[in-house]
């Protein structure tokens, strides 16, 4: 494995900002097509080519991904050195390429064509979010868009965003995901109150109250950076058409369990208010 | 009283055979055996044992010596029983292993098998391991080697070779190695990890990998050097190596060094290289106790501070001062105080640091090598099981734990003994059930005598094939303190008796030296490093599996000493096989044999086409020259035979008186362009065939085929065998002459073969398909001639009645196809072998006409009623012509039908001869291809180089005369030819080659002259 090729991937931006050369690691998750790996500095993850590439990773080709998911454990060692990570397996060590791979700039673009709005949010409307997230009946969606909207000072925010944290089960809670699309939504539209929500992520980022997964992301979406379908929808609402839109915004619902309608609620969320100004 | 019994030709290697002599040693009315090959050293050991009789000093290395000293001498049968049971259970499972792994025996075909392999994992006898590792760095392989006693001169030279075509030599005496976390040969299982190490001691590395592996760390690769690769002479050629291979693996960010303290300049040199790579290093020179670290190169004293430095640099935690606790780990056994510490190591390396740990706590003055014992003094000692004075002749402690039970019994018994020090080392290798003897011994001891103390530590790791955690609770069950090192266990031995280490806190002072560069690694090593091994496993087929297992991919070279193990041959065949133009040349050689085209053209008198006979009182006979009396039985039974036809004598009373006053001239059929069956005798009025074989238009000429019984080839000469020469020269001849002279250029031999190896004929044994497809293109051109219709009728039902007719047109075939190729003189291709009774005879494509000869076998096979193994006469005949181009013996898979008749067994027996002989054969011939062998060509051109450096001599499918004159044919069978007219005629190739000078042939003629 490790002479192969690999570099037939991509990696996310965001990559260079925190794993650095001869950082330490270990596998701390493996799952059924990804896997991730707990740097010092960041929760590298490794995802097949065919689905989204994480703004904290990479994704190389299915089959690629496959056999190293075959072969590593939880808990393996990892070490990040001349930008390739090798995996210390029981039997043997896999050079998974880095710096190598196409990169990708996840940074949240801004300046959305306001034209393209409407169509999104018919599409929104239509999603029964109440049905279909991952809070259940533990909130009403309403009232959560409306806690959500109504939030403009700091400590309005900290309490929405406190109330959220960890809500819901998974390795991204439903609440964590629904604040991800949410603050996304609001960078992407530049709303004044982006700054204080990506704010009160990053402090909720260095708590420890939720996963360590969501952790991650949260620290991502304070720093603008989203998931690459996060990034094409924005994109798509920026300059595509309204396929390229309703595409993107299925390719997003159909991310995860739940995980995809929950960014999309806090998204939709956030697109309303953009529309209500 | 002594009974031995040789196994001649029954190669085993060492291993198994101690495996053997430890499953026979205990069976009852055993007072004592060994088994062991033929070979000088092991010659000594059998008679430092007592055990050398006469049988075995005149045993050669190929052979099985088993001697048993018993008071009963049926013990051997048991013995012998035992030792086929064990053998063949070893055999059927090599065979299952070998359906999978298509072991091969050459290096040839372990390259074709695995083209891309990287690795030679050799473990042959150490006599032969020098010249495996050239044949390894010659294929561009690097070498990991187990075998040990190679001689410090060889390790220099070839480590120098390899260095300079980018190769590695692990080893020699290298027992332990990991490459790309593939165990080799004796190792441990650990994960892989960011630590590579280097290290010139085995246990050393098993001790520093598994407690690496127990930590939660892991180990990539640990790299054997042999022990005296930091030696002046080797100059530590493989290490430098090795450590600047791991500074240009990405993967290993911490490298480890493991080395007794090595000569100054050379640690010079190394500790210089390690401070110019860009990774941390911790380094134990076993032996010395630093006081400090250096710059980036953290010292160790004990091979478990190693492990924890190393651990803590591969996890970027900052090296600590002190990695020993500062109390004492035991408290003093008040009984104990004033007693001795006695260590029984299996491990070399654990035995040296136990030495030395205890010599530094005692005062002892240090540690010394005397006959086994690493400390002696005050009567503390330490001894080192696995050395050579125990391991002679008997299993490594590791494998058999027998040696360290009698020394647990001995000591146990001595009063001032306090604590005994045990290691078990498993992984790879190592026995499955020590820690179970070792736990029996220790309670045995500890019920005789329970103040006293046993101390152990357990080499290894969970994923070992031995149960690591089962080890520790059978030795703590069984009474004794389990430790998690042996420097840990040294020291509680320490404790117990009063004492303790003392390790002083280490600080880190810069290095002030110069750097150097650190060289580039070839392409070789990094392929090394940086992929899975892919091993061709020369010698113990055990060491394939964990490279198997653990990713690697490999092919088992089912080895066996080349020349039968005669050092000089095989230097000899290095040099001749070094020749770049011999292939090329014996190339030209099976071309022109390949390319013959034999037409059978005419039957005359042998007087009329072969003038020595004309006019004179000469005989031609079969083989190389031998005179009357020289000559067997039958042979000269066909002599009279031959003089009373051309009426030379009136009876054989005068015909004997006549050869025997040797008033009759004698020449070999072969200087005369011609070929004869069995004794061959060939007289002036006897009628030949003739072949011409068209490619270079010579011709050549063989007697007919007389039918069975009583005929003159067999020895017999009555009236009725004078009166059928008779018929044959004067009716048969003449009416096949007129026949064949029906057609244009006569009879086309190659189609006629083509089409009846197809039938199922090798053309020696079984001729009845060629002889018919042979009667079927000759029988309308008899009856078109313009003869009595009587004489064709007689002819005809001659033919058909001979089954063996068409032997003798194959065999005056046989003679035109070498003969055109012997114009040419180089190569070393076989093109002739023929037998005369008492010698066998071969030449060679580069030495012409010269004759080299070794004692004829005698044929066995199946006998006529009446007739046993007693009544043949030894291998005679030209039809070795046949084998010689690739037909008979040579070609027994394509005869189903004689396999049984000749002795050879059933199918799969006649394939496995085939395949073997074209092992010792350069290429196939098209022309003839052979159903039976998935249309394969038959194996052709005998390459003495072939034959003596596999030891597999050509099979010669044979008829067997009496060897009482006159009786004729009594059965048929197989014969081998002689080894040593080979090696003759290779001694003379390199001779003429300018090889070796006229003196050394000489003597090595003579050698095989006296062997």
């Amino acid at each position: 494995m490790t002479d192969n090729d690999l570099a037939n991937g991509e990696r996310s931006s965001w990559l260079s900002l925190y794993l650095f050369n001869h950082d330490c690691g270990r596998v701390t998750g493996l799952f059924k097509h990804s896997l991730n790996i707990q740097f010092s500095g960041i929760l590298f993850h490794l995802g097949r080519k065919t689905e989204t590439l994480s703004c904290l990773g990479i994704t190389l080709p299915d089959d690629q991904v496959m056999s190293i998911l075959r072969q590593v454990s939880v808990d393996d060692q990892a070490r990040f050195i001349n930008g390739t990570i090798y995996l210390y397996t029981q039997m043997t060590v896999l050079a998974v390429p880095v710096m190598t791979l196409k990169e990708v700039n996840l940074t949240v673009p801004t300046n959305l064509s306001p034209t393209l709005l409407p169509a999104a949010l018919a599409k929104f409307q239509q999603i029964p979010f109440q049905e279909k997230w991952g809070l259940a009946n533990m909130e009403q969606a309403s009232r959560l868009s409306n806690q959500l909207l109504s939030a403009n000072l700091a400590a309005d925010i900290q309490a929405v965003a406190g109330h959220l944290v960890g809500r819901g089960r998974g390795l991204t809670p439903s609440g964590d995901d629904i604040m991800v699309g949410f603050t996304t939504a609001l960078t992407a539209f530049q709303d004044p109150r982006a700054a204080l929500w990506r704010e009160t992520l990053a402090t909720l980022a260095k708590q420890n109250v939720t996963t360590s997964v969501s952790v991650a992301y949260l620290r991502a979406a304070s720093e603008r950076v989203a998931s690459q379908k996060l990034i094409h929808l924005i994109a798509a609402l920026k300059q595509g058409s309204t396929t390229d839109i309703l595409a993107a915004i299925q390719s997003v619902e159909n991310f995860g369990h739940t995980s995809g309608i929950d960014t999309l609620f806090g998204f939709a969320t956030g697109l309303t208010a953009r529309l209500s100004e | 009283m002594l009974y031995t019994v040789i196994k001649k030709n029954s190669y085993q290697d060492s291993i198994n055979l101690m495996l053997l002599t430890n499953n026979i040693s205990d069976m009852p009315g055993v007072n004592k055996v060994q088994v062991m090959m033929g070979t000088a050293a092991n010659k000594d050991i059998f008679d430092e044992a007592g055990l050398l009789t006469e049988e075995a000093k005149a045993a050669q290395p190929n052979d099985m010596m088993i001697v048993l000293d018993s008071d009963d001498a049926s013990v051997m049968d048991q013995v012998l029983s035992a030792t086929d049971d064990f053998l063949s259970d070893l055999s059927v499972k090599s065979d299952d292993d070998s359906t999978d792994s298509k072991n091969v025996t050459n290096w040839e075909d372990a390259k074709k098998q695995l083209p891309d392999a990287n690795l030679a994992l050799i473990s042959v006898p150490g006599v032969y391991a020098a010249d495996e590792i050239d044949n390894a760095l010659d294929n561009n392989l690097n070498a990991f080697v187990f075998s040990d006693n190679v001689s410090l001169e060889d390790e220099t030279r070839l480590k120098k070779k390899a260095h300079k075509k980018g190769l590695l030599v692990m080893g020699p005496d290298c027992g332990t190695g990991i490459i790309s976390n593939v165990p080799l040969a004796f190792t441990n299982v650990v994960r892989s990890g960011n630590i590579g190490l280097v290290g010139a001691s085995g246990t050393g590395i098993q001790e520093v990998t598994t407690i690496i592996e127990r930590l939660g760390g892991g180990v990539t690769h640990a790299i054997g050097t042999g022990g005296r690769d930091l030696s002046d002479p080797v100059g530590a050629i493989t290490m430098e190596d090795a450590i600047a291979g791991l500074a240009h693996h990405d993967p290993t960010e911490v490298v480890g060094i493991i080395s007794k303290p090595p000569a100054k300049e050379v640690r010079d040199d190394v500790v210089k290289l390690l401070h110019s790579i860009n990774k941390p290093v911790v380094a134990i020179f076993l032996g010395e106790k630093p006081d400090h670290h250096e710059g980036s190169v953290y010292l160790a004293h004990t091979l478990e501070e190693t492990a924890r430095i190393a651990m803590d640099l591969a996890d970027h935690k900052p090296v600590k001062p002190n990695y020993y606790a500062a109390k004492p780990l035991q408290t003093a056994g008040p009984e104990l105080v004033g007693k001795k510490v006695i260590g029984l190591y299996s491990g070399g390396t654990l035995a040296y640091e136990a030495g030395m740990l205890i010599s530094e706590a005692l005062n002892l003055g240090g540690i010394i090598s005397d006959e086994g014992y690493v400390l002696r003094a005050n009567g503390n000692e330490v001894l080192d099981l696995g050395d050579d004075i125990y391991t002679q002749g008997r299993p490594h402690p590791m494998i058999d734990p027998r040696i360290r039970i009698e020394k647990i019994n001995e000591y146990a018994e001595k009063s001032d003994t306090g604590v005994i020090l045990l290691d078990d080392v498993l992984g790879y290798g190592t026995d499955d059930q020590m820690a179970d003897a070792l736990a029996k011994a220790v309670k045995d001891a500890l019920a005789k005598r329970p103040e006293l103390k046993f101390v152990t530590t357990i080499v290894g790791t969970n994923e070992d094939p031995q149960d690591y955690q089962e080890a520790r609770k059978l030795l703590a069950a069984a009474g004794a303190i389990v430790c998690d090192s042996n420097a840990q266990a040294v020291r509680v031995a320490l404790n117990l008796i009063g004492k303790d280490v003392n390790e002083p806190d280490k600080a880190v002072v810069p290095y002030t030296q110069k750097t150097a560069p650190v060289p580039a690694s070839s392409e070789s090593l990094l392929d090394l490093l940086y992929t899975k091994p892919r091993v061709i496993n020369v010698g113990v087929a055990e060491f394939l599996k964990p490279v198997l297992k653990f990713g690697g991919t490999g092919v088992q070279f089912d080895w066996q000493p080349i020349a039968g193990g005669n050092p000089k041959m095989i230097k000899l065949i290095k040099r001749v096989k070094a020749l770049k133009d011999r292939q090329t040349e014996n190339n030209h050689v099976m071309t022109d044999l390949k390319q013959a085209a034999p037409f059978l053209t005419d039957v005359v008198p042998a007087g009329s086409v072969i003038p020595e006979l004309k006019g004179h009182h000469t005989l031609l006979h079969a083989g190389s020259p031998i005179t009357y009396a020289e000559m067997t039985s039958p042979m000269q039974g066909g002599c009279i035979g031959a003089v009373l036809f051309e009426g030379w004598a009136k009876d054989e009373a005068e015909a004997r008186r006549m050869l025997e006053n040797e008033e009759i001239d004698f020449l070999c059929n072969h200087d005369v362009n011609a070929v004869g069956p069995m004794g061959g005798i060939t007289s002036e009025h006897m009628a030949v065939l003739v072949i011409k074989n068209k490619l270079k238009g010579n011709d050549a000429y063989c007697t007919m085929n007389e039918g069975i019984g009583k005929v003159l080839r067999f020895g017999a000469y009555s009236q009725e065998v004078i009166d059928r020469l008779n018929w044959m020269a004067n009716v048969l001849a003449p009416t096949l002459s007129a026949a064949l002279k029906k057609l244009d250029g006569g009879l086309n031999v190659n189609v006629m073969m083509a089409k009846a190896i197809t039938m199922g004929d090798e053309f020696h044994q079984r001729n009845i398909a060629a002889s018919l497809v042979f009667l079927k293109e000759v029988a309308p051109l008899i009856v078109s001639l313009d003869i009595a219709e009587k004489t064709k009728q007689e002819v005809i039902q001659f033919l058909a009645d001979t089954d063996q007719f068409f032997l003798s047109i194959m065999m005056a075939t046989g003679k035109s196809m070498v003969d055109a190729a012997r114009t040419y003189h180089k190569g070393t291709v076989v093109t002739t072998m023929t037998r005369n009774g008492k010698d066998f005879g071969i030449r060679i494509s580069a030495l012409g006409d010269q004759w080299f000869t070794a004692p004829v076998n005698t044929p066995e096979g199946l006998f006529f009623t009446g007739f046993s193994q007693d009544d043949a006469n030894p291998d005679m005949g030209d039809s070795a012509i046949a084998e010689t181009v690739g037909f008979g013996g040579m070609a027994m898979i394509a005869a189903p039908g004689v396999t049984r008749f000749v002795g050879a067994g059933g199918f799969k027996d006649a394939q496995k001869i085939s395949n073997q002989m074209a092992k010792i054969t350069l290429g196939r011939n098209p022309n003839f291809s052979i159903p039976t062998w998935d249309f394969q060509g038959t194996a052709m051109g005998i390459d003495i180089v072939k034959v003596v450096e596999t030891g597999i001599t050509p099979v010669i499918n044979t008829g067997i005369a009496s060897k009482v004159a006159g009786v004729g044919q009594v059965g048929a069978g197989t014969v081998h030819a002689p080894l040593a007219c080979f090696e003759k005629a290779l001694v003379a190739y390199a001779q003429h080659m300018g090889l070796i000078e006229a003196d050394e042939a000489k003597s090595m003629d003579k050698e095989l002259v006296e062997a």
